[in-house]
């Protein structure tokens, strides 16, 4: 056959915390069409939110299966494939040894998914749903996926997503941790309930009332929630009544998980997410208005096929996160009480004088929203205190969730933040001399940017409505019209020059010309 | 068991008498004047051979019962020691009717037609003189008569094997000797005569010579013994009734422990007390042989190529099968629309063409196949090595575990190994017992899985006489249940929700279940309603209950039934709407249907499943529906002419027995020679279309499903 008509194949492994599975797809006339979805359970969670590491009997286990699974691929031909591992393999602390020895023993480069990264694929398999279901088009929503080792929690405008959370909890975790209890009290649904209050009850989502219209629910423990609801998939969805899963609750939330096992048909494991995921489920029902809960059947392999597939696919993912992270970090921006002009203003500087630059920073459009980001947080401190105000931005940045970063990015735009004025980058900073030598350099580099940008609208006037970028030989020449007095603007320039000039070799010059000539 | 549950009483048949029934339906065509001879001489071979298995493995689980003093009475109300007593009686009455077949019926059937098996002193000069010089050169050098004394103790004699017991007189009292006829030369030997159809049984010969191999003793009396063991299998499969305690002691057993003694009539009282006691057999354990012991050499003696004028006319399987028929490409022809094969009418060349064009297809990726038992040289698995010799990723499943085929099984397994096919012996605990084969092909528009669901096994021998259907398809949702069947059993993954196959264990049960109870609540609303089903036996008292309420209810059940039916129709009561027949003919009837009238929207599936507690709870099962409105339809016609068959069907009455169908002012028709002339009928309108279509060579009133 000729190979050019070879059909299109993609597939993913993924190791997650109670299984792992395999889906191999294929494009068809250009829809996704599932060839083989594989599910084989194993307990890597339980092993590691026990003891914090995975052992080397289910590296053997795991490494074993991912050879039938190697044989499987190849009964399809499949090539291009993604090796993904979530909570589990991300939170052991042994990863780095386990992950080698798969590369070893099955020659499989395991991706471990930071838990934004796995998340935000999620929520835009969600959102892509949503927009096609004509009467939630538009409304808002808190989309949740409670994974089995943390809890992702995000709020959609109708338009975009304006608040990103993870929390460290999801339904496997919150039993491994307070299942030692459960002997010991006969109220331990008491137990359970005030801690998840201890740590939703801070959640305070920006929307009117605090409340959504819709409440998008998904996981494993959600399908199972319906299942035993009675409730079916229609149209690749499950649409649970929130009475139903408050009955269900009520009838559960006392008895102890062999007994909820016997009741449902489940095993001792899955009767425990059960119990997490019911409760969890619970807790979220406070934040709508909505009588019904959505649980689209979507999963993390979903988006990342489709990304494999569909070229134009990745594309409009980047541009899905590059949207909803700045709209978030817009919000979190606005309630520091951070001037929205004036972070514009520098935001479009540093895009300008970073794309400008293109070829010489070597940076990507991933690095392009640090700096983004950067200029719409970077005056969070001085909420604060202005007296250690960047200190404070970096403190405030680096622990914030953006919908779509990681932390380690976010790190790096706490960085970016902190080295805005007066300190550069140097290795006398601990924090900073921690960094991978790569990551210095995008931080160097993402400074020396920002400064400059920021410089321009030092007086937090906008004096400068615009600027124009040229590079000639060794110098960056940015110059703009304003018959406004300059001097504050100038002289920040001046401070940051020395720095840009340090990082790329280039003298920044500003030329300002009069409107009245 | 609950007060309530123990009171919930069922018309139930014991399962084993239902089985000695069910050898007597077999015996009753060794009867049937209307068979050709050797066709005679074959169902009385199949009687024999039955009746061994029976007591290696049903017998010996009842005798493991009363050993462990299990006392529990069964649905039918018998103890197993009451049982034990019942099925001896049975036997032996069985056994006296098979003989009276063999000596009064076919021995002078075969006379007739000029074959004789004749006896020592029947025998002229000239043939005993032949013999006479078969036993020098050929038997004594093989012979090894086993003295039995104080120092030389009674040998292990194989299981089923015939021997010879001699006493011998000794200097006070007598003394034995035992003579093993030889299993690695033909038991009837023949003789020279004028038509050269002349025979005599070995074990005749030896006893005619054994003065040769006692030469030094006085022979006082002679007769042939066989034993039948206990089968070296650890637990029967179907052992659904054992407790714990004895499974426990079957782990104690002494394996091969003697279930039986045959005895031919006629020996002398001091042998039977020695054989007793050497053997440790009770006495209703022995049974006495009014003829030549082990029946099964009628088998291989129907089938010498010599008489092949005293069988049925061979069947020619039409190739291609009917569906196949002006197809050169047979991927396409499934793409077209599914295709269904009727065995042994059609062709098995059909499916093993399948696997071999898959095997040199260049656009094939892999071949994924169960193998439960395969034929001696299956062209199934040679085209298997060659798809992966040809690259293609090759993954079979092979059931080491089907009864008696272990060796056979094995053997395959190594040769596809060293091809580089990837073998793999299923479940733990489940035998694999579905019939599945899977094709994934890289299609011009995309992958696509072509799938092949059967009723029999991939076997083309026994698929001559093994009547089955297959369904080839490559319908999305069956190419994802299939592929998805393969993870469970390779281990690759845990049971999914299939979207159109039902799979035992976990799906099976709750799905007959379901189907039943619907139809009783459809009869309860006036809908129409109505089951019918093929099985080979049915045993599971949940289904049964199940189909009793449905009766109850007001549903039209139809069932036909080969084997084991512990279930009894027209019972005041609880059966009246229930029919039972079993068909027994020249083939055996072997595929598993089963129609649902589900309130107007019939639902036709197809499996490989009976309604026995193994295939619902202890292996793994495919049942499917037949989606094809078509193919439908066919099966459909299928389960018409068995509901109408009135030559080889026999219907159950409400004691339990069974009797002929009633044919007065009726055509006679046997579904066998019915199904074989649709299948020529089918393939001639293919070739010339000028021949009617077979949908109107005949006209039937339709069955099982009530109207509104």
């Amino acid at each position: 056959m000729n190979r050019k008509k070879s059909p299109k194949l993609a597939a993913v492994l993924d190791i997650d915390s109670n299984a792992l599975k395999m889906r191999i797809s294929q494009l068809k006339k250009g829809k996704i069409d599932d060839l083989e979805t594989l599910e084989y359970p194993l307990h890597l969670g339980h092993e590691v939110f026990t003891d914090g590491r995975i052992s080397f009997e289910s590296l053997r286990e795991l490494s074993s299966l991912l050879h039938g699974y190697e044989d499987v691929l190849n009964g399809y031909g499949v090539t291009d494939y993604r090796a993904v591992a979530t909570t589990a393999l991300r939170e052991a602390e042994n990863r780095s040894f386990i992950i080698d020895q798969l590369k070893i023993q099955n020659g499989l480069q395991i991706e471990v998914l930071e838990d934004d990264q796995e998340k935000t694929l999620i929520y835009w398999e969600i959102l892509n749903y949503l927009n096609k279901i004509e009467n939630k088009r538009g409304e808002s929503a808190l989309i949740c996926y409670i994974g089995a080792g943390t809890i992702g929690f995000s709020v959609y405008d109708g338009k975009q997503m304006i608040f990103s959370q993870n929390i460290p909890m999801g339904s496997l975790k919150l039993h491994d941790m307070l299942g030692n209890i459960q002997n010991m009290t006969e109220d331990f649904y008491t137990v359970v309930e005030e801690y998840l209050d201890s740590i939703l009850g801070h959640i305070n989502i920006p929307l009117e009332n605090g409340k959504a219209n819709n409440l998008i629910l998904t996981g494993s423990g959600i399908r199972l929630i319906a299942k035993i609801c009675g409730i079916e998939q229609a149209d690749g969805r499950y649409e649970l009544d929130s009475l139903r899963i408050k009955d269900l609750f009520q009838q559960i939330r006392k008895m102890p998980q062999e007994r909820i096992g016997r009741k449902y048909n489940l095993s001792e494991e899955t009767a425990e997410l059960l119990y997490s995921s019911l409760s969890i489920a619970m807790k979220l029902l406070h934040y709508t208005n909505s009588a019904t809960i959505l649980s689209p059947e979507v999963e993390l392999w979903d988006a990342l096929i489709r990304q494999m597939l569909i070229a134009k696919s990745s594309g409009q993912y980047q541009d899905h996160v590059r949207v909803s992270a700045i709209s978030c970090a817009k919000k979190i921006s606005d309630s520091y009480h951070c001037s929205r002009a004036h972070t514009e203003c520098v935001r479009g500087f540093s895009c300008k004088i970073f794309d400008k630059m293109k070829g010489l920073h070597g940076l990507g459009r991933r690095e392009r929203l640090l700096l983004e980001l950067a200029s719409i947080l970077h005056d969070c401190g001085h909420y604060v205190t202005v007296k250690q105000h960047l200190q404070s931005s970096f403190d405030i940045i680096k622990d914030t969730d953006i919908y779509g970063l990681t932390d380690e990015e976010m790190l790096l735009t706490a960085f970016v933040a902190r080295y805005n004025e007066y300190d550069v980058p140097s290795h006398r900073n601990h924090t900073f001399a921690l960094l991978s030598e790569n990551n210095r350099l995008i931080v160097s580099k993402l400074v020396a940017i920002f400064r400059l940008s920021n410089a321009l609208d030092k007086s937090q006037k906008q004096k400068l409505s615009d600027i124009k970028v040229r590079l000639e030989k060794d110098r960056l020449t940015i110059s703009a019209q304003s018959d406004a007095n300059l001097f504050l603007e100038q002289w920040a320039f001046d401070q940051c020059a020395p720095y840009f000039k340090e990082v790329f070799g280039y003298n920044p010059e500003l030329t300002i010309k009069s409107n009245l000539l | 068991m609950s007060e309530k549950e123990e009171k919930h009483v069922i018309p139930y048949i014991n399962r084993e008498l239902s089985w000695v029934d069910f050898n007597y339906r077999v015996l009753e065509e060794s009867f049937r004047k209307e068979n050709p001879i050797m066709e005679r001489m074959r169902f009385l071979g199949i009687t024999a051979s039955n009746l061994d298995e029976f007591f290696m493995v049903r017998v010996a689980g009842v005798e493991d019962q009363v050993d462990s003093h299990y006392f529990m009475r069964d649905l039918s109300g018998y103890t197993p020691a009451e049982l034990l007593l019942t099925l001896s009686q049975k036997i032996h009455s069985f056994i006296e009717k098979q003989y009276s077949c063999f000596t009064r019926s076919v021995l002078p059937a075969l006379k007739k037609s000029g074959i004789r098996f004749l006896k020592a002193d029947e025998l002229n000069e000239s043939q005993k003189k032949y013999i006479s010089e078969y036993f020098d050169k050929i038997l004594f050098p093989v012979l090894t008569p086993l003295a039995v004394d104080r120092s030389r103790p009674f040998p292990l004699l194989a299981n089923r094997s015939l021997n010879i017991a001699v006493r011998l007189k000794g200097e006070d009292e007598s003394y034995f000797a035992v003579v093993q006829v030889p299993g690695i030369l033909t038991r009837f030997l023949n003789i020279p005569s004028e038509g050269g159809n002349d025979y005599i049984l070995l074990e005749n010969v030896i006893i005619y010579k054994l003065g040769e191999l006692f030469e030094l003793n006085e022979i006082r009396s002679a007769c042939t013994f066989r034993i039948t063991r206990s089968s070296d299998l650890d637990i029967d499969e179907d052992s659904d009734d054992l407790l714990i305690e004895v499974q426990k002691f079957l782990k104690k057993r002494k394996r091969g422990k003697p279930v039986r003694l045959e005895l031919s009539r006629g020996h002398d009282y001091e042998t039977e007390l020695f054989l007793k006691e050497m053997l440790e057999i009770e006495d209703h354990q022995i049974y006495e042989i009014p003829g030549p012991l082990d029946l099964t050499f009628c088998s291989s003696f129907a089938s010498m190529p010599k008489y092949e004028q005293f069988c049925y006319r061979p069947l020619q399987p039409v190739y291609p099968a009917s569906d196949f028929a002006d197809c050169d490409d047979i991927f396409k022809a499934i793409r077209e629309r599914d295709r269904m094969v009727h065995h042994p009418y059609e062709s098995f060349e059909t499916v093993i063409d399948f696997v071999r064009t898959a095997a040199e297809d260049e656009n094939v990726l892999a071949i994924k196949q169960t193998l439960y038992r395969v034929s001696g040289h299956s062209p199934i698995v040679a085209a298997l090595i060659r798809a992966a010799e040809n690259g293609k990723q090759v993954t079979v499943l092979v059931e080491l575990k089907a009864r008696f085929d272990e060796e056979n099984n094995i053997m395959w397994a190594k040769k596809l190994e060293e091809a580089g096919c990837h073998v793999i012996y299923g479940l733990v605990g489940l035998k694999t017992h579905c019939k599945i084969l899977l094709v994934v092909r890289r299609d011009e528009d995309g992958i696509r899985r072509y799938v092949h669901m059967a009723t029999g096994n991939y076997n083309d021998s026994t698929a001559k006489v093994y009547t089955d259907i297959g369904i080839f398809t490559c319908r999305e949702p069956y190419g994802v249940d299939a592929s998805s069947l393969f993870n469970v059993l390779t281990g690759y993954s845990r049971p999914p929700e299939y979207n159109r196959f039902i799979v035992a264990p976990s799906a099976l049960r709750p799905f007959f279940l379901r189907m039943i109870r619907n139809e009783t609540e459809n009869a309860k609303k006036s809908l129409p309603c109505g089951i019918t089903a093929k099985v080979n036996s049915l045993v599971d008292p949940e289904i049964i209950d199940l189909l009793y309420q449905a009766s109850k209810a007001g549903v039209p059940i139809h069932l036909i039934v080969r084997g084991i039916c512990c279930l009894i129709p027209g019972k005041t009561g609880f059966s009246e709407n229930i029919t039972v027949r079993s068909i027994v003919g020249r083939l055996l009837e072997h595929s598993r249907i089963f129609v649902f009238g589900n309130a107007g929207n019939t639902k036709v599936f197809l499996g490989s499943a009976d309604w026995m507690q193994r295939n619902l709870d202890r292996r793994v099962e495919l049942v499917f529906p037949v989606e094809d409105e078509h193919l439908r339809g066919r099966i459909m016609k299928i389960v018409d002419l068995l509901l109408n068959d009135n030559e080889n069907a026999r219907t159950m009455e409400a004691d339990g027995t069974y009797s002929r169908v009633d044919r007065r002012g009726k055509t006679p028709l046997s579904c066998q020679d019915e199904f074989a002339k649709i299948a020529q009928q089918y393939a001639h309108f293919q070739l010339d279309r000028e021949v009617s279509a077979p949908e109107t060579a005949y006209s039937i009133k339709r069955k099982g499903i009530t109207e509104p």
